[in-house]
């Protein structure tokens, strides 16, 4: 299937790769090209980059409430960027049954430290605000860029990290709802808290069972939407492209990725490998030969050969799964030529 | 060498896909080229530095690279799980630091103070500086999204607890990065827009925020001059245009960083091929010599 036919069966679509290889230009491009098919698409992206509003032609910034972008498309296209402490009271105002709980919340350290997009808290927050997107009827295909993390499949496993949190025996403790069998287990465990209350001081735990202890009648809710989340991302309506660049760290990156994702039943349904610079010299073996090793066109056809063995491990770990390859300009990806100029390799892959 | 005149301790960070750990490398064998004794830090246990350097990653403790004859780049890794447990573990609370892990009560208090694993790192870190008696320490920062967030950690803790031994490591781990005497920050950035955009953007945040001290900027992977032949070919002028015109826009960007940051600059030529061999970190080092 090409990435055209992809983005028309899609609903929602992860857009996946580790940093600096153009996945938030990608996401952006991918987004334009929905639009040009005819859908409703929004586009979320976690990047701050303001030369991508400016690129989408908002010099006002992205914003955390999705807005529509000006475009000659028969479809639309809408942009919005992750705030995570917008989305985290989003929810919390949500699951509470008051406001007076909803303050409590708000007002604890630990929530405070969650909320600012520390450790996975913004890969949660990234599928919660895709969750809420896919049912908002503005819009029929979400596309997310997802958080440049030190592991990128973070934003896969975040609505199950929250539930295991739950069940977590010692965190079942400090909220005092274990059975009495795990109570006897506890009284070891709670020796335990008192001694990290002795290393990590006193006033964090107490924060800490606060905050769960407040966070507990949400559990519920937070349960039930990690069920639907991790449904919506394993149903045949979601879609998964992986952006690489064809440098041999990053396509290592990108292979673990092909393989984590498989066992997650995730498998990626097109690849893009950006960057690739072209060839001047590619059928011309006597040009070649008379040339000094500097000269532009040699330079370029030796970096374009090395960039092609580079990708080739990626090419063969994706097997059936379509590739779209995406010319490196001169000058890197940040104005509205640019973004055309990806929006234009993405359309020559369907012909 | 300008590069380490400003402190014993450089943190190389940037955003990632910038070249952090060949730029870590590259300044290895710069510096033990002029005659020091380099100790280089890899902390987010992937192996990459290691590696870069022909140094088995199996061990954590320092191994000499073979690409310096007399031994002295050595390089050393610190793993941020284990070194939770071990700090447990130096401060008598060893059982604890098993159980925790078992219990799974590490994920926990991971969650409760985030960062925690970056703090340990950093204590670690401090550690390894004295007890060491390299002339030089090198760290590869961890490739996160962002540069900052390792080096806020402490900040961001000296926020949350207020008491016990964590408040005072991150005390203790704050006044060690931020002493300019002792520590400095090089950040690396490639010659394009949005990274010159980020690192000028993060560059203030630390002087600003953090109060850290910045040292020399790296612009990684800047476009050599090309040669023309005699009599240029259809071929020959489309590639001289393509790469003139990449010269002239990444000249842009350097001109931007230059005009906004009042910081020395090292410039590493683009290579083509690949970067874990020795000639290629020889040619990147002669540039911060240079």
């Amino acid at each position: 299937m090409s990435i055209g036919a992809t983005l028309d069966r899609s609903s929602v679509m992860l857009v996946v790769g580790s940093g600096g290889v153009g996945k938030t230009t990608t996401a952006a491009a991918l987004a334009i090209k929905a639009a040009h098919s005819g859908r409703k698409a929004v586009v979320v992206t976690v990047d701050p980059a303001k030369r991508l509003a400016d690129a989408l032609g908002m010099p006002g910034g992205l914003t955390a409430e999705p807005q529509q972008i000006d475009l000659e498309a028969p479809g639309e296209l809408w942009a919005l960027m992750l705030d995570p402490r917008t989305t985290f009271e989003r929810l919390i105002a949500r699951e509470s049954a008051h406001d007076d709980l909803t303050n409590e919340i708000k007002n604890n350290r630990v929530y405070g430290n969650l909320a600012d997009g520390l450790s996975g808290t913004q890969e949660y927050l990234a599928t919660e605000e895709l969750y809420s997107l896919h049912q908002d009827h503005r819009f029929d295909l979400v596309i997310v860029d997802t958080p440049p993390s030190r592991h990128v499949l973070d934003i896969v496993d975040a609505p199950n990290r929250l539930v295991t949190l739950f069940d977590n025996r010692v965190y079942r403790l400090l909220t005092g709802r274990g059975s009495n069998a795990t109570r006897l287990v506890g009284k070891a465990a709670q020796r335990m808290v008192r001694t990290v209350a002795g290393v990590v001081g006193a006033d964090v735990v107490q924060d800490a069972i606060d905050f769960f202890n407040v966070f507990e009648s949400l559990e519920g809710g937070f349960r039930e939407r990690a069920v639907a989340v991790n449904e919506l991302l394993t149903s045949p309506e979601a879609s998964v492209v992986i952006v690489a660049g064809p440098r041999p760290d990053v396509v290592v990156t990108a292979c673990d990725l092909i393989d984590a994702l498989q066992r997650r039943s995730m498998p990626p349904d097109a690849a893009i490998i950006n960057l690739l610079h072209p060839d001047p010299l590619a059928s011309l073996a006597d040009e070649r030969a008379d040339r000094s090793a500097d000269a532009a066109a040699v330079r370029l056809h030796q970096r374009a050969t090395s960039e092609l063995a580079a990708s080739q491990p990626l090419v063969a770990a994706l097997g059936e799964v379509p590739v779209v390859r995406i010319s490196s300009l001169p000058d890197d990806i940040h104005d509205a030529d640019g973004l055309s100029h990806i929006v234009a390799c993405l359309a020559d892959d369907d012909d | 060498m300008q590069f380490v005149a400003a402190s014993r301790v450089v943190i190389v960070a940037g955003k990632g896909g910038v070249g952090k750990t060949t730029v870590t490398a590259a300044a290895a064998v710069a510096l033990a080229q002029s005659g020091r004794r380099v100790l280089a830090v890899e902390v987010d246990g992937t192996g990459a530095l290691r590696r870069l350097l022909a140094v088995p990653d199996g061990s954590l403790a320092p191994l000499p690279s073979p690409f310096a004859e007399d031994g002295s780049i050595r390089v050393a890794a610190i793993d941020p799980e284990p070194s939770l447990v071990g700090y447990l573990s130096e401060r008598g609370f060893g059982a604890l630091g098993s159980t925790l892990t078992k219990s799974g009560m590490l994920h926990l208090v991971a969650t409760a103070i985030p960062g925690i694993r970056d703090l340990v790192v950093l204590g670690r870190l401090r550690q390894l500086a004295a007890a060491d008696d390299a002339d030089v320490v090198l760290v590869d920062a961890p490739a996160a999204g962002h540069a900052l967030s390792f080096l806020r950690t402490p900040t961001d803790i000296v926020q949350t607890a207020r008491s016990g031994p964590i408040r005072q490591q991150a005390d203790a781990s704050r006044a060690f990065i931020a002493d300019g005497s002792q520590v400095t920050v090089t950040l690396v950035t490639t010659p394009q827009a949005t990274p010159v955009r980020e690192l000028i953007e993060t560059a203030y945040s630390i002087e600003d925020e953090l109060d850290l001290t910045l040292g020399p900027v790296v612009v990684n992977m800047v476009e050599p001059e090309f040669s023309s032949p005699e009599t240029p070919s259809h071929a020959d002028r489309a590639a001289e245009d393509f790469l003139a015109a990449r010269i002239a826009a990444e000249q842009d960007h350097i001109v931007v960083l230059a005009d906004e940051l009042a910081l020395p600059r090292i410039e590493l030529p683009r290579l083509d091929g690949n970067p874990s061999t020795i000639d290629h970190l020889e040619v990147l080092s002669d540039r911060f010599t240079s």
